[in-house]
């Protein structure tokens, strides 16, 4: 080997790239070869000189210099996100995206109440209820006589899908799911609202109801889940657990005068624990 | 902790929301910052470089594959953004001049250490597509094939160029006493 291919093994040593094979050889080079040792220290040297140099801090006003030099309208929003912002809080919390729970939970949370329905997946995915979990009180589907249709969103979810429908009739929302599930699959429903709610408590203060058509429908004993690290969550949180395979429609009423004047957003998602991933789906209901 | 999701923020905006692309400054900014200020030399020129690395990342963020990794297609801008800079700002330079003169820094007026003053007068000195392979490699830690992916070279030449750049700033810094002569 001659000798610019050893001036190439001792930089590629200094960056971590040779081979044990290629390594050997150097060795063997550098202990017959003071004037090689030498170079192989200096830069050595120059490594660690380069090491220990600090990072400049970038001017404070340089994020919102940037931020304010962006073009606008450079990309058009997409056409569903026109009719609100379902879609879009929908797209936040795609697979991948559980980090942007406390966003989205702040966004609505601050606005009004938030419910979220967590889906596990799976044929025994879902948590298990024993019978002195269960109160609550199951309803019959509600007429939908005289409620307008405010919204409609489709949910295609790996093995689930299914629509969920907001309507309004004068101080009444109703958020209807209908959906498919091949296997067995569990949902959470978690109602919230930013006032306390009682461990014995039947329903959220904004949940009047809660109605199915098929399948089995459970509540689970709802009680205060405290969150404490994020302050734009609310006091408290309350939830039901249903399991189903096939179909199923429900409902989740709420009320539009304890809404007071903001949206309410009810979100529904669906987790698998086995792949620790989330998937939200925020539906609006605008006053 | 979720890791950081580029895609999700690229699709973001591309959707038309213009404040996800406030996570990628977030998140990049001090990167590419950085990168500048160690080939442009001027504070408030890699200030203004940093700025236009962002917006023309945003501008052409539709043409970015996300088939590569994201770090290496806004580095590349940030080098080209650099490199021709200091191609504008000096035109006469040559590519056989092994060092150019050495310059007084504004980074000089900063509150940095003496090793870091000493490091960025040495790269002062070195020519430009040298101070960006030794900032690849050493501030940013990059492989020979990331190197190659942002400069858009061979690794062969990337191996070639780093080799003799850093070669020079040994040189540079044995001078100044900062790097031991053996």
């Amino acid at each position: 080997m001659d000798e610019n291919k050893y001036l190439e093994l001792i930089h590629r040593d200094l960056d971590g790239e040779l081979s044990a094979e290629e390594s050997a050889a150097l060795r063997n080079y550098l202990d017959g070869n003071a004037e090689a040792r030498r170079l192989h220290e200096e830069l050595k040297d120059l490594n660690s000189t380069l090491g220990r140099a600090e990072e400049f801090a970038p001017p404070s006003s340089l994020r919102t210099d940037i931020m304010n030099a962006l073009p606008e309208g450079r990309y058009a929003p997409a056409v569903a996100e026109k009719k609100g912002f379902l879609t879009l809080l929908r797209r936040m919390l795609e697979p991948g995206r559980g980090n942007q729970m406390p966003l989205v939970f702040a966004f609505g949370l601050i606005v009004g109440a938030v419910a979220t329905l967590t889906l596990y997946f799976g044929v025994f995915g879902g948590p298990t209820l024993s019978e002195r979990d269960v109160v609550g009180t199951v309803y019959e589907k509600d007429s939908l006589d005289g409620y307008q249709t405010l919204s409609t969103e489709h949910i295609t979810w790996g093995a689930v899908n299914g629509i969920v429908q907001t309507r309004r009739r004068g101080a009444n929302l109703i958020a209807e799911f209908s959906l498919q599930a091949p296997k067995e699959i569990g949902f959470q429903l978690i109602g919230a609202n930013s006032t306390s709610i009682p461990d014995s408590a039947a329903l959220p203060v904004n949940l009047l109801s809660l109605n199915y058509d098929e399948g089995t429908l459970q509540f689970e004993t709802l009680r205060s889940v405290h969150v404490d690290e994020m302050d734009a969550l609310p006091q408290s949180l309350a939830k039901a657990m249903l399991r189903f395979r096939g179909y199923i429609a429900f409902q989740a009423m709420f009320s539009a005068q304890q809404v007071d004047a903001a949206p309410l957003v009810l979100s529904l998602s669906n987790s698998s624990i086995a792949k620790a991933h989330s998937t939200t789906l925020a539906v609006e209901i605008p006053h | 902790m979720a890791e950081f999701d580029e895609q999700y923020y690229v699709s973001q905006c591309l959707e038309g929301n213009k404040d996800a692309f406030g996570f990628i400054v977030d998140k990049y900014e001090r990167a590419i910052f950085n990168i500048a200020l160690r080939i442009v030399k001027e504070y408030d020129d890699a200030r203004d470089i940093t700025q236009s690395v962002f917006v023309k990342a945003y501008e052409k963020l539709d043409s970015y594959n996300s088939s590569f990794k994201f770090f290496s297609w806004i580095y590349r801008i940030a080098i080209n953004e650099s490199l021709n800079f200091v191609n504008r700002k000096k035109p006469d330079e040559t590519v056989d001049e092994r060092f150019v003169a050495p310059t007084i820094s504004p980074v000089d007026q900063l509150q940095v250490s003496e090793l870091n003053a000493s490091i960025q007068q040495a790269l002062a000195r070195l020519k430009p597509d040298y101070r960006a392979v030794i900032v690849l490699k050493h501030f940013k830690e990059l492989s020979y094939r990331e190197m190659s992916e942002v400069l858009q070279i061979p690794e062969k030449t990337v191996k070639s160029r780093l080799f003799s750049a850093r070669q020079l700033l040994k040189v540079i810094l044995v001078e100044q006493g900062i790097v031991g002569n053996g």
